[in-house]
Order: structure tokens, then C-alpha cells, then sequence
């Protein structure tokens, strides 16, 4: 009698309908413990959707900032005093300072500039009647209504005239003109600002809330007038020039964009004496270089998110884990029978661990549901548009298998090595 | 062969056992559970092996079924040379050449009986139309036709061993092996099961070994090999078998398979 071989050489037919076998079997197993296959699951589900709803929300903010920048100007370069991109120092520190000779020195010598403006931001203290608001004010030139590409709503801008004359007029963001002036027109009233009074002129268009904070809430005033009248105290330079707190740099065309930036560079390095080792003290932003950071910052954020996600998913496969280490426990004795009856301990090891991935695929499954649910419930509260990826669903479900499998292997081989007479015998 | 079955010699016999020891050790001591024990079983045996506890004979029936491997001897089961198999081929064996009937019925509970029947033939590689076709014809035979789709525990003891005694004989075997199968049942069931057994074996010709410590069931076989002390002390066959069904022979089948509700 020639040798036994096990397991016959089935053939592909035969595997196949092992496999088929081993899923039918599993699956019964899972639906004669209903309740307790649904709360494992359950461990998994919120594993994948939390992972799946913060990836989304993440693309959303990323997608979201991007358009913010876009729709803030085109061919916008600006000019920050202290270094913004390197994460290092402070930006409104005494010793990061840009002042007008700069701003003038930059205008006048830079190629390829359509327009140029220039504003020194405060805070004012805004009153009017019994109305009290704590508002961003920014000194601006005339210039900055077209070179920031925004408008004014009502009223105008200010002008050349309110500008030379260092007049106290002001053009109001629209969050501040509905705090001071609810259901009100605003122009032409007297608000007081740091106990100065000026008259609005202007309210701009609402430009939306941002990763920033609310954008509208905000008002401009003429830079003189900010720099010699309402903050001259902080305005003065040690050099006794008057500060800037950004310069904003309208160029020609995107291909202008990197001789401009580097003239700045050059420019600046001299007029500050900045030696070729020191570091700037200043910083010389485009729009691009503004998405591609703020997107950096946005993906390492989504990537932190992501990864607290996936503690929830390996706690769900803990859970996993348990529930079938009970399992096996539990029917030491079909164990101990089915190997009497011919299961092989591959066999064994196959009927649990297919246990253990269908909890974790049928979890994963439902997190999607939950995910892409929890992503859209975020989209009707928050300003954001969440982005469910196909990658970040394709990961989180194989994330989950991979869970299943890493934690279904030990209670499978358990299951696999025990003794069958021993099992049997197990009460 | 068929010519030369009253020449028991010249036949291949089901299970050849030569000298088998099994020593376990517990600590430093050494238990010898089997101490050289020689059996030779032939095909369509009706036959037990009786001691009392602590005589050996549930650690000859697991070598015999292929659960256990001795420590020394030579056990050949329908001329296998079972001694050098490794475990997945012992796995094979038990799949093929062995069906077991447990005093504890150990069926998958929440499981329709036909379900149960089915799986030694899962693990042969049985497609599932065929598989069904042979549990049913399983199940008939042992006169549960009309409870293929009862789970396990919505049916009685008696119906359950049979449904475990279906399962034994679905992949068709050489050799059944029951351990106690009556333990677990009254009198009643116990005689019906011990007449199914003679049944399967007088119709079938199905060699079946029955491993007890009570001489009434070991009274319904026609031969009793004893054991004592992991060694043989007698090997005698029976004169006066006791037979456990009333005549004709499968009339208590009919009373659990009335005609017409088999399925």
C-alpha cells in the first residue's frame, strides 16, 4: 500500500472548495453568536470610521486652505519681518522689524511688480455708542484694496487723499460693522477707535472665516495715520523709521514669482547687513511656498489624527483577540472533535483565524458607513468639505484585516496545536 | 477473500497490534499505561474491549484510533503501518479508516443534523451535493430520515448518538470505535443505539469496537477482549449474545422513521 499523503492532492478544485468550506464554517459560527460577534465588530467598526472620518475631515482642511490662498490674490509675494518657515522664532519679535525704507527700497528697485501695498497692523479698541469690540486694525495704503484682490462692499476704499492726510477714516471688516452696527448702515457714523474718533467710510466684502480665524474681523485705516497717529508708540523703529508689518508684492506672472523673491532676498540681506551664515530676519513668502507649508503642517496633522484613529482600531483588535481566545476556550471540545473526525491542524488554524478576519472585514465594513457618515455629519456643522479618499478606505480596511489577522493568529494556533484527546476529554 | 472468511489467518486483519507500550511520565515517575498489548481485529467484528478504569483501555483506543501513537510496538490498521505516520497523515487516517461515537455525543449544538453528519466529509475533500446525498443516506440508515434539518440539541439523546453514529459511518470506514456510547442514555435508548450498532454490523458488515466497563454492552457484542493493568487478561467470544433488537430487526427503526415524513 503506497503511502498516505495528507492532504491529497486535492488540486485547485479541491482547495478551492476547502476555502469555500472554511468561510461557510466560520460564518455559521459567527451567526450562532450573534450579539457578541456584533460587539466585537462593533470594536473594529469604530476603529475604521475613526480613521476613515479623520483622514476625509484632514483633506477637507487641507483642500479648504488651499483654495483660502488661492482665492487671497494671484502672484501674491510677501515680504514678513522674522522667519516664519522654519517654525523658529517669533515673527512680532523687537528683533524682526521691516520698516517703510524697506518697503520704499523694495518697491522702487524690484522688477516685474504691477502694484505694491503695505500695511502695520494694531489692535484698536473700537466703541461706538454702547457697542465695545476688541479688532485687528491694519494701517494699509490705498493700493491694498486691489493688490490683496478684495473689495470694498459699500462705501470706498481708502483713497490717496485720506492717505497724504493721515485722515481718521476707516473702512470696517463685515464681522465688525455687525457687532458695532447690528441692522445698522454703518457709513458715515463716528466710531471711536482707542478713544480716537473716525469716521467709517467703507465696509468690505466678507471674505469667510479661515484656518486663521475669522477674516472679516478686521479693519483698515490709512498707514500714516495708523504709524503717526493711533500706534505711533509701537510703530518707531530703533533707526527711527516707522515699522511695517507686512509688505505685499503683486508680480507680473508665476514664471516673475522667483526673480522677485530672490531680489527681495538680496536686497534685504543688505539694507539689514545680514552676514551669508546668519539666518534672515525676515521672510520672503509666496503663495506657493504658503500652500505647500501650510499643507505640510495640514498632512503631519492629518497623519496625527489618523494615527490616534488607529489606536482605537488596535483596541478593537484586542477585543478581536479576547473574544477569541473565549472562543477557543469555549469549544475546546468541537476542536478536539473535528480533529478526531480528520481536521488537520492547518485545518483548525484556517476555520479560527477565518473567524477572526471576517469580524475584522465585516467591522471594517460598517466603519466605512461610520466614517463616511461621521465625515459628512462634520460637513453640515463645520465650514469644511470632507474628502473621503478611496486610499484612506482601501488602508483603514486593510489596516483592519491585518488587525484581525495579527491578532486572530494566536488564538488560532492555540486552537490548531491542542491535543485532541485532550480536548475531547475537556469539560 | 470473500471465500476465505471463516480463515481468519489468511485475511488482512482491521487492526494488528503487536506489543504495543505506552509509558507516560508524570513528573520522574514513569506510568506504563500499556505494557505490550497484541490484538488482532478482523473486518465485520462486533467486538469491545472491556476493563475497568485505570486498566488501559481508553489509552489502547486512543492509539487505536489513531489519536495517540504508542511508545513502542507496531500497530498496523488495514495494513498501514500507523507507527511512522506524522500528524497530518494520522489526521487523514482518522478521516478515512476511523469513525468515532463518544459517550458525550459531541455534536456542534445550534447545527441541523445533517450538518453534523457532513463533516469528516469536508475534511475528505467531498463536493457539497455529494456530501449532502451521503449524510442523508447516513442519517436514514440510522432511522433519523425525517430529522435531517433538527438542530443537535432539539433532539433527544438517543437521537443524538445516532446522528453522531451517522456521522461515524458516512465516510465509510473500516473500523468504528465507541467509547462508552450508552453512558449518557437510559436503558431504553441504550438498547435502542446497541441494536443499531448490531444492526449496522449484521447488515453492513461494519466492524465496530466498543471500549466499556460494563459488561452489558460489552454481553451485546460476540466477542470481549479484556484488559487489566495495560495488559490483555482474556479474549473470549461471546455464546450467548445478547441481541438488543426485537424481531425484525429494524422495527424500532421503523417507529423512529415513519414512511412518508423522510425528507
Amino acid at each position: 500500500m503506497q503511502a498516505w499523503q495528507w492532504p491529497p492532492r486535492l488540486g485547485r478544485r479541491g482547495d478551492r472548495m476547502y476555502v469555500i468550506e472554511v468561510i461557510r464554517l466560520s460564518l455559521h459560527t459567527l451567526m450562532a453568536n450573534k450579539l457578541r460577534a456584533a460587539l466585537t465588530m462593533f470594536g473594529i467598526s469604530i476603529g475604521v470610521g475613526a480613521v476613515i472620518a479623520l483622514l476625509a475631515i484632514g483633506a477637507g482642511v487641507q483642500s479648504y486652505i488651499t483654495q483660502q490662498f488661492s482665492s487671497a490674490g494671484t502672484n501674491l509675494v510677501a515680504v514678513v519681518p522674522g522667519q516664519i518657515q522654519r517654525g523658529g522664532g517669533n515673527p512680532f519679535g523687537p528683533q524682526a522689524a521691516l520698516s517703510m525704507g524697506d518697503y520704499r527700497a523694495v518697491a522702487g528697485s524690484i522688477p516685474f511688480l504691477v502694484d505694491t501695498a503695505v500695511d502695520f497692523t494694531g489692535v484698536g479698541n473700537f466703541t461706538f455708542e454702547s457697542q465695545n469690540s476688541q479688532v485687528s486694525v491694519s494701517g494699509v495704503t490705498p493700493s491694498y484694496e486691489s493688490v490683496r484682490n478684495w473689495r470694498v462692499r459699500i462705501g470706498r476704499f481708502i483713497d490717496d487723499m485720506d492717505y497724504g492726510g493721515r485722515s481718521r477714516v476707516v473702512v470696517l471688516g463685515q464681522t465688525v460693522a455687525n457687532d458695532l452696527f447690528p441692522g445698522q448702515n454703518p457709513l458715515d457714523a463716528v466710531v471711536k477707535i482707542n478713544n480716537v474718533p473716525f469716521r467709517v467710510i467703507g465696509v468690505m466684502e466678507t471674505k469667510g472665516a479661515s484656518f486663521l480665524g475669522d477674516q472679516d474681523a478686521v479693519a483698515f485705516i490709512p498707514l500714516t495715520t495708523a504709524q503717526e497717529r493711533l500706534f505711533q508708540a509701537s510703530a518707531q523703529t530703533k533707526g527711527g523709521d516707522r515699522k511695517v508689518s507686512m509688505i505685499y508684492l503683486q508680480v507680473t506672472d508665476d514664471g516673475a514669482r522667483p526673480i522677485v523673491v530672490a531680489a527681495v532676498k538680496q536686497l534685504l540681506h543688505e539694507r539689514h547687513r545680514i552676514a551669508a551664515d546668519d539666518p534672515d530676519d525676515f521672510s520672503v513668502v509666496s503663495q506657493t511656498e504658503l500652500i505647500n507649508t501650510f499643507g505640510a503642517v495640514t498632512g503631519v496633522l492629518t497623519i496625527f489624527l489618523g494615527a490616534i484613529a488607529a489606536i482605537s482600531l488596535l483596541v478593537g483588535g484586542i477585543g478581536i483577540m479576547n473574544i477569541m481566545l473565549v472562543s477557543v476556550t469555549e469549544r475546546t471540545r468541537e476542536i478536539g472533535l473535528r480533529k478526531a473526525i480528520g481536521a488537520t491542524s492547518r485545518a483548525i488554524l484556517g476555520q479560527f483565524l477565518a473567524e477572526a478576519m471576517f469580524l475584522s472585514l465585516l467591522g471594517g465594513l460598517v466603519g466605512i458607513g461610520i466614517g463616511v457618515g461621521g465625515a459628512f455629519a462634520v460637513s453640515k456643522v463645520a465650514d469644511i468639505q470632507p474628502e473621503v479618499q478611496l486610499s484612506a478606505i482601501a488602508l483603514a480596511v486593510g489596516f483592519s484585516l491585518a488587525v484581525g489577522l495579527f491578532f486572530g493568529i494566536y488564538p488560532a494556533r492555540r486552537a490548531s496545536r491542542l491535543n485532541p484527546i485532550d480536548a475531547l476529554r475537556f469539560e | 477473500m470473500a471465500e476465505q472468511a471463516t480463515d481468519k489467518d489468511s485475511r488482512v486483519p482491521v487492526i494488528d497490534a503487536q506489543g504495543l507500550v505506552k509509558t507516560y511520565k508524570m513528573g520522574d515517575i514513569e506510568v506504563h499505561a500499556l505494557c505490550g498489548v497484541s490484538l488482532r481485529i478482523y473486518a465485520g467484528e462486533l467486538a469491545s474491549i472491556m476493563g475497568p478504569s485505570g486498566s488501559g483501555k481508553t489509552t489502547l483506543m486512543n492509539i487505536l484510533g489513531c489519536l495517540d501513537q504508542a511508545t513502542s510496538g507496531v500497530y498496523k490498521l488495514d495494513g498501514v503501518d500507523v507507527d511512522r505516520l506524522n500528524d497530518n497523515q494520522l489526521a487523514a487516517i482518522r478521516n478515512k479508516k476511523i469513525g468515532f461515537v463518544f459517550q458525550s455525543f459531541n455534536l456542534l449544538r445550534r447545527t441541523p443534523a445533517i450538518e453534523n453528519v457532513e463533516q469528516p466529509l469536508i475534511y475528505a475533500g467531498v463536493g457539497m451535493r455529494q456530501r449532502r446525498e451521503r449524510a442523508r443516506q447516513a442519517l436514514e440508515a440510522v432511522g433519523l430520515g425525517d430529522r435531517l434539518k433538527h438542530h443537535a440539541n432539539e433532539l433527544s439523546g438517543g437521537q443524538q448518538q445516532r446522528v453522531a453514529i451517522a456521522r461515524a459511518i458516512v465516510a465509510n470506514p473500516s473500523l468504528i470505535l465507541a467509547d462508552e456510547p450508552t453512558g449518557n442514555l437510559d436503558s431504553k435508548s441504550g438498547e435502542e443505539i446497541m441494536c443499531l450498532f448490531q444492526r449496522l454490523n449484521e447488515e453492513s458488515g461494519i466492524t465496530v469496537i466498543f471500549v466499556t466497563h460494563d459488561l452489558r454492552i460489552a454481553s451485546h457484542t460476540r466477542r470481549i477482549v479484556r484488559i487489566a493493568d495495560g495488559q490483555l487478561t482474556g479474549d473470549s467470544a461471546v455464546d450467548d449474545q445478547i441481541l438488543a433488537c426485537p424481531e425484525p430487526l429494524d422495527a424500532g427503526m421503523a417507529v423512529a422513521a415513519p414512511a412518508g415524513t423522510a425528507r
